[in-house]
């Protein structure tokens, strides 16, 4: 089942996934640079004693004692931390020291979840994982290089995209079993609810309440159509093209372009090039993950 | 140009079995403990629970452990609603001017809705240690403010009906006066219990 997580394969895709996500991650520690302070800073909306109590600091069973952000003992490094998350995922865009400018981003990224877990956002846990596979292979080190598609194949490059493409599934099959566990999302109320708060990109007034349920039963669709596809290599383009769907419904109903963004970057793993095991007839075998 | 599958193969070939299986291993040990962690946001058991708190040292330290998860749009009663912070100043004590809105347009929405949440569910669940500690941050935080430096006297939490045509149909999760002691710290004294959705008679908007 796992055999051809081991076959070398060409970098093209974790290179283009690490671009992506760099980018998003260079927007996500512009906004802290600008705003971090406000939030968690010494004078901030949660102040560290306030983030202290929220980790469940010194109660058992909490784990706040492996929360290992450095904001805990300096509040005020906080322009620093995310000032290195920028210049690291600056970094990372460009293909400079790749491995340690991943790493590098997914420690900044990791000190600001765990000084203020509770005020993670939708992409943050996402992203912060695909740094972290991103640190197995980050693909070729200078993407404006020649003939990028064409490095060296290597056995890392497999193994990071697969690790990014379970996690997606794990993450998509988490989120719709979220969902399912509410009335909301089964009744179609969930949508117009949404689009009632005018999170999302589409605008609606009252009247058109049925296109909110018929959103809110095409995203769990979707998700259903990613799953189930996604199980199948030779259906990726498919679960490509159903995942692309599932963005644009978290556009229409949530607006968290972010949230997208990473989707959409994660999506690259679902490629359809991933070399499949020779059989002793020398086919390959079916495509099973 | 890819090259061919029999070459490839021969490559893996070269690495010993047991890298194979240890990788597996870990990988499926990885993505279990993903699992666990993420099925726990809603429903958990006691067995679970103990096992999360084992793998603590790998999922926290390895920033795979995301407690309240927000995997979820829109799920619970509160989500669906506009929690507000109000305050009151020194220099209008008797007005309630808003300071915190979950329905702010922005780019720090998601992030005024996620402290709002937690606020409203600390209020809910009548847990007045740690909603001391999140509102004495947001007071420091009002009183700081550079351009507009200005003493709190009062704080309220509130829950907005859908329609905003009805205020006074708002929900009171809590409302407190700000003490000031002589040492320069401050504290609060609650005005309205939690839970409380009918004003009280000696705190009507607008009546000293």
């Amino acid at each position: 089942m796992m055999a051809n997580w081991f076959i070398p394969a060409s970098p093209k895709t974790i290179s283009l996934i690490r671009i992506i996500c760099g980018l998003i991650a260079a927007i996500h520690f512009l906004l802290l640079l600008s705003n971090g302070a406000t939030w968690l800073g010494p004078q901030g909306w949660l102040n560290m004693e306030s983030g202290r109590f929220l980790i469940g600091e010194s109660v058992p069973g909490t784990g706040s004692f492996y929360r290992w952000s450095i904001l805990f003992w300096y509040p005020e490094a906080i322009f620093w931390v995310a000032g290195a998350g920028l210049l690291a995922s600056l970094a990372a865009i460009a293909g400079l020291g790749s491995r340690v400018s991943t790493f590098i981003v997914w420690l900044c990224l990791g000190s600001f979840h765990h000084r203020a877990p509770l005020l993670t956002l939708l992409h943050e846990p996402l992203l912060v994982a695909m740094f972290a596979y991103l640190t197995i292979d980050p693909g070729r080190n200078h993407w404006s290089r020649p003939g990028f598609s064409s490095g060296t194949d290597r056995i890392t490059s497999t193994l990071a995209t697969r690790l990014i493409f379970c996690h997606l599934w794990i993450w998509i099959a988490f989120s719709l079993a979220s969902m399912l566990a509410t009335p909301i999302w089964w009744n179609g109320e969930a949508g117009w609810l949404l689009l009632k708060q005018g999170r999302g990109w589409l605008h609606l007034t009252e009247g058109w309440e049925w296109l909110g349920q018929l959103l809110t039963h095409l995203t769990i669709a979707l998700q259903m159509a990613v799953l189930c596809c996604m199980l199948r290599t030779d259906w990726s383009r498919l679960s490509r093209w159903m995942l692309y769907l599932f963005v644009i419904c978290v556009l229409l109903l949530l607006g968290d372009w972010l949230y997208a963004s990473v989707l959409l970057a994660a999506s690259l793993s679902l490629t359809s090039n991933h070399p499949l095991p020779e059989t002793q007839h020398g086919t390959s075998t079916s495509a099973n993950i | 140009m890819t090259k061919p599958l029999r070459e490839k193969n021969s490559a893996i070939k070269s690495i010993p079995i047991q890298w194979y299986w240890g990788l597996r291993i870990l990988i499926l040990f990885h993505f279990l403990a993903l699992g666990l962690t993420y099925s726990a946001n809603w429903r958990r058991s006691a067995i679970q629970d103990n096992t999360l708190t084992w793998l603590q040292p790998y999922l926290i330290g390895g920033n795979w452990y995301q407690e309240m998860l927000p995997v979820e749009w829109v799920s619970d009663s509160i989500g669906q609603k506009t929690v507000r912070v109000s305050i009151q100043t020194a220099d209008a004590p008797t007005s309630w001017t808003p300071a915190l809105d979950s329905s702010e347009k922005g780019i720090d929405q998601a992030r005024t809705q996620r402290l709002l949440y937690v606020l409203a569910e600390l209020a809910m669940s009548e847990d007045t240690q740690g909603l001391t500690y999140v509102l004495k941050s947001m007071v420091l935080h009002l009183e700081s403010d550079p351009v507009r430096p200005q003493q709190l006297v009062g704080i309220r939490l509130e829950r907005l009906p859908e329609t905003l045509a009805a205020p006074e149909a708002a929900a009171i999760l809590y409302e407190a006066s700000v003490a000031r002691f002589p040492s320069g710290e401050f504290g609060f004294v609650p005005r309205i219990e939690s839970h409380r959705s009918v004003r009280s008679l000696n705190s009507s908007r607008g009546t000293p």
